[in-house]
C-alpha cells in the first residue's frame, strides 16, 4: 500500500512538474534561443566594413515545438489538432503545407507534371529517400563561417556545408557542368547584402515539396542580410526551360543564437524504412 | 497497478490539453439574433475550411470533376417545351481563392443526342477573362465575361464564406424561413446564400445581368456534401456532390460531381500578354 502510494505519488509529481517545466522550456528553446532586443543590438562588422554574418541561427532547438503565447502556451498546431487524432493532424499538416499563394509559376504544358509529382509525392519527392535536398529547398544555413575571402555554410540537416568563394571570381566552368545538389556558388556583397549566385544544379532535386521540380537550367540568386540579431534569407529561381518567370521564395527570417552553450547538432544518419509502408497518397 | 498509474497521468494529460486547446466549437445558428461572425465561423467549420491551432482558413484552391447537362437560356426554348439540354461528359474546374481569385473551367459538351463534342475553357483572373483552345494556352481575351465568372467564383460554396468575410461589414446575417440567410457584395452584385441546419450553404442567389432575360435572377443549388477525393488522398473538406444552377427559374447547368482535389492542388492563373493588353485596350 505504501509503495502504492508513493509510486502514484512519484508519477503524478512527475508529470505535474513535466506540465510546469514544458512550456518555460519551449519558451526559451522553441521560440530560438535569447537574442536580446532586436532594436538594440547593433549589427556587428568584419574588419573588411561588411556585415558579419557569423553565427549560429535558430539551430539545435527543439523542431517540432515552435510557438508559445505570452502566457506560454503551446500554440503550435502540433499539439493541437481537430478532434486530438493523428490523422487529422497529418490532413490539416498536409494542406496547410500547400495553401503559400506565392507558387512558381510553371509553363502550362508543365502544370500537370506538377500535379502529378505532388499527388504521388509520398514515392516521387527526392527528399524521402534520403537525397540532400540541394539548394535552394535546403534554405538558409544553420551556421555561418565568415572570413575576409570566403563564407562557409554549415547545414544541420544531413550535416552538409558549402564554401563559397567571394573573392570575385566567376563560376567555375568545370563545377559549373558537374550538376550536383548545391551547384557551384559564388558570393558577391551589395551594399549590406550577401548575394550568393549558383549555377550547375542538377534537376533530380525539388524547388520545394510539392512537386517544384526544376531543370538543369535553374539557376539561384541567395541574399542574406542582417539586421542586429535577425537574419533574413531569400532566394530567387529562375529557370526559363520550365517557369514563365522568376520565382522568388518567401524569406526566412532566423534569429542568432546568443548562447554559447548551444552547438550545431550532428544529424542523425538518415535510413529510410518508411516508404514500403506507405499505403496512400495522402501527405505525411 | 501500472494501468492505474498511466490512466492518472492521461488524465492530467488531457486535462492539460484541454485547457491549452481552447479549440472553438460550432453551434447551430440562432434564429432570433444570429451573430455574423459565429455564423461565418460556423460556416466555415461545416466546410472543414479551418485548420491548426488558430483555426485558420487553409483553403487555398480545389479542383473539381463532374458530368451533368448544361442549357443554353433560351436555346431550343418556347413555351411549353423543355430547354435543350446539351450533355456534359467531362467538366474539370479549378478554383484559385487567393485573390484576386480565379477560375479555369474546361467542359466538353455534347449535343443531346451526344453528337458534336466541342471543348471550352474558360478562364478568369482577378479583372481579366479569357478562353483557352488549349489548356493553359492559346488565349483569346473575353473580358466581357469576367464579372459572371468572378461572380461564379465565389458562389462556391467556399467562395461563399471567404466573399462574405472579406465583405467585412457589407455582410449581413438574417433568418429567413427559420433558416440563416448571409447577405454580401461581390462587387456590385449582391448575394445571398442560405445555410442549412448543419450550416452548410445549400443555397445561393445573385441578381444578373443577362443577354437575353435582362436582370434576372441567378441560383444555385448544392446538397450532398461530402469528402470527394480519391480513397487514399482524404482532406475532410467538404463539398456537393449536386449542383444545379438555374438562370430566370431555367435550368442552367446540373453537375454531379464524380471527383474532387481539395488538397490545395498546384491551380495558377497566369494572365497571357494578349489578354492584358486587350484589357488595357478597354
Amino acid at each position: 500500500m505504501t509503495h502504492r502510494v508513493l509510486r502514484y505519488g512519484v508519477i503524478i509529481a512527475a508529470a505535474v512538474a513535466a506540465l510546469w517545466w514544458i512550456p518555460r522550456y519551449v519558451g526559451t528553446q522553441g521560440a530560438a534561443a535569447p537574442a536580446g532586443d532586436k532594436a538594440a543590438v547593433a549589427t556587428p562588422h568584419a574588419a573588411d566594413g561588411h556585415p558579419d554574418l557569423s553565427g549560429l541561427w535558430n539551430a539545435s532547438a527543439p523542431r517540432e515545438v515552435q510557438q508559445v503565447d505570452e502566457a506560454g502556451t503551446v500554440i503550435t498546431s502540433n499539439n493541437i489538432v481537430r478532434g486530438a487524432t493523428p490523422v487529422n493532424a497529418e490532413r490539416d499538416a498536409a494542406l496547410r503545407r500547400r495553401m503559400d499563394p506565392n507558387r512558381p509559376i510553371y509553363k502550362p504544358e508543365f502544370w500537370q507534371k506538377v500535379q502529378n509529382l505532388d499527388y504521388n509525392g509520398n514515392t516521387e519527392d527526392p527528399t524521402f529517400a534520403c537525397m540532400a535536398a540541394g539548394v535552394p529547398r535546403m534554405g538558409p544555413p544553420s551556421k555561418i563561417v565568415q572570413t575576409s575571402n570566403e563564407m562557409i555554410f554549415l547545414y544541420e540537416t544531413k550535416n552538409q556545408f558549402r564554401v563559397i568563394p567571394l573573392d570575385g571570381r566567376a563560376h567555375d566552368p568545370d563545377k559549373s557542368q558537374d550538376l550536383t545538389l548545391m551547384g557551384d556558388s559564388v558570393g558577391h556583397w551589395e551594399g549590406d547584402t550577401l548575394v550568393v549566385d549558383v549555377i550547375g544544379l542538377s534537376d533530380v532535386s525539388w524547388l520545394d515539396i510539392h512537386g517544384y521540380f526544376h531543370s538543369e537550367e535553374l539557376h539561384v540568386i541567395e541574399r542574406l542580410r542582417r539586421d542586429g540579431n535577425t537574419l533574413t534569407y531569400q532566394a530567387t529561381v529562375e529557370d526559363p526551360r520550365v517557369l514563365l518567370k522568376p520565382w522568388v521564395r518567401n524569406p526566412v527570417k532566423l534569429q542568432l543564437s546568443t548562447d554559447p552553450k548551444v552547438v550545431l547538432w550532428e544529424d542523425a544518419p538518415c535510413s529510410d524504412i518508411d516508404l514500403p509502408h506507405i499505403v496512400d497518397k495522402e501527405h505525411h | 497497478m501500472r494501468t492505474k498509474a498511466f490512466a492518472i497521468v492521461a488524465v492530467i494529460a488531457l486535462s492539460l490539453s484541454t485547457t491549452i486547446a481552447p479549440v472553438a466549437q460550432g453551434g447551430a445558428p440562432s434564429a432570433s439574433a444570429p451573430d455574423l461572425k459565429a455564423t461565418l465561423r460556423n460556416a466555415a467549420e461545416a466546410l472543414v475550411m479551418l485548420r491548426g491551432a488558430e483555426m485558420r482558413d487553409s483553403i487555398s484552391t480545389m479542383e473539381f470533376w463532374a458530368t451533368g447537362t448544361m442549357s443554353v437560356v433560351p436555346q431550343g426554348y418556347k413555351p411549353g417545351t423543355p430547354l435543350l439540354a446539351f450533355k456534359i461528359t467531362a467538366y474539370h474546374g479549378a478554383i484559385g481563392y487567393d485573390p484576386p481569385g480565379g477560375m479555369r473551367v474546361d467542359f466538353t459538351r455534347t449535343n443531346p443526342n451526344g453528337a458534336m463534342p466541342q471543348q471550352q475553357i474558360h478562364v478568369v483572373a482577378g479583372k481579366y477573362a479569357w478562353n483557352e483552345a488549349k489548356y493553359g494556352m492559346n488565349a483569346t481575351p473575353a473580358m466581357e465575361t469576367a464579372n459572371d465568372r468572378l461572380l461564379q467564383l465565389w458562389m462556391t460554396p467556399a467562395g461563399v464564406v471567404k466573399a462574405a468575410r472579406n465583405a467585412a461589414d457589407k455582410t449581413k446575417v438574417s433568418v429567413e424561413g427559420g433558416k440563416t440567410v448571409l447577405t454580401f457584395p461581390v462587387g456590385t452584385t449582391m448575394v445571398k446564400a442560405t445555410l442549412n441546419a448543419r450550416n452548410l450553404i445549400d443555397r445561393v442567389e445573385a441578381r444578373v445581368n443577362h443577354p437575353v432575360l435582362g436582370d434576372t435572377a441567378l441560383e444555385a443549388t448544392y446538397s450532398d456534401y461530402g469528402d470527394w477525393n480519391e480513397a487514399g488522398y482524404k482532406s475532410d473538406v467538404m463539398f456537393p456532390r449536386h449542383i444545379v444552377q438555374k438562370v430566370g427559374g431555367l435550368p442552367m447547368l446540373d453537375l454531379t460531381i464524380t471527383k474532387t482535389n481539395t488538397q490545395n492542388p498546384y491551380v495558377v492563373f497566369p494572365v497571357p500578354d494578349n489578354v492584358e493588353k486587350a484589357a488595357a485596350s478597354r
